[in-house]
């Protein structure tokens, strides 16, 4: 599927017009997409180290999980949002860099396994999942939203 | 979803990903490497 014909309309719709006009306004919503990313790893970090025992084991990690995915889910919102309207500034750049390809790849990738794997095998009793399927949860977790957020900075630099 | 097929999932994903970004990094540093020895020498 080729996806030039919206990166296309990206570039010269109501969005990058706005984008690239205003850089105060690009500014604030960089600004939101930075505080939804450091919220987003700051939910991702809490959850997955407790799952792997290593922060706040005097709280049941059921506990712990519940209450970082409500706010997993505003930063996500966050992080779209902000991030297709800064995208717009640059749609056709975009494009064509290698690094932005392989951010979507690892968000997309990042989002199924939360929503389809992680989400629903953990509203289960923690205690009647194998150890080895939550390190293995906590780990892989970590090492997709760390891809994502590298992936995302290394954007800015090739 | 059962569980056991959540978990047996979950494991699949995780094999899958993990390998995925190993390969990935690895290639990003060797890249960098290789970037660095054409500067460097």
């Amino acid at each position: 599927m080729d996806l030039y014909p919206f990166f296309d309309w990206l570039d010269t719709s109501l969005l990058a017009d706005i984008s690239k006009a205003y850089g105060g306004v690009f500014a604030v919503v960089q600004m939101l997409h930075l505080l939804g990313i450091s919220m987003l790893g700051g939910m991702v970090l809490v959850g997955d180290l407790r799952l792997l025992n290593i922060v706040m084991k005097d709280i049941p990690s059921e506990v712990v999980i519940e209450n970082t995915h409500k706010w997993f889910n505003v930063a996500l919102v966050m992080i779209i949002i902000s991030g297709i309207f800064m995208s717009s500034a640059v749609a056709l750049k975009l494009y064509y860099n290698t690094m932005f390809w392989a951010k979507m790849t690892s968000l997309t990738a990042g989002v199924v396994f939360v929503y389809a794997v992680r989400r629903p095998l953990l509203k289960f009793d923690h205690a009647s999942i194998k150890p080895i399927t939550l390190r293995m949860i906590a780990i892989t977790s970590i090492s997709i939203w760390f891809t994502v957020a590298a992936s995302g900075r290394w954007i800015g630099f090739s | 979803m059962k569980k056991e097929t959540l978990e047996k999932a979950a494991l699949g994903f995780a094999v899958v990903a993990l390998v995925s970004i190993g390969w990935f990094w690895s290639v990003q540093i060797g890249w960098v490497i290789e970037t660095l020895e054409m500067a460097y020498g």
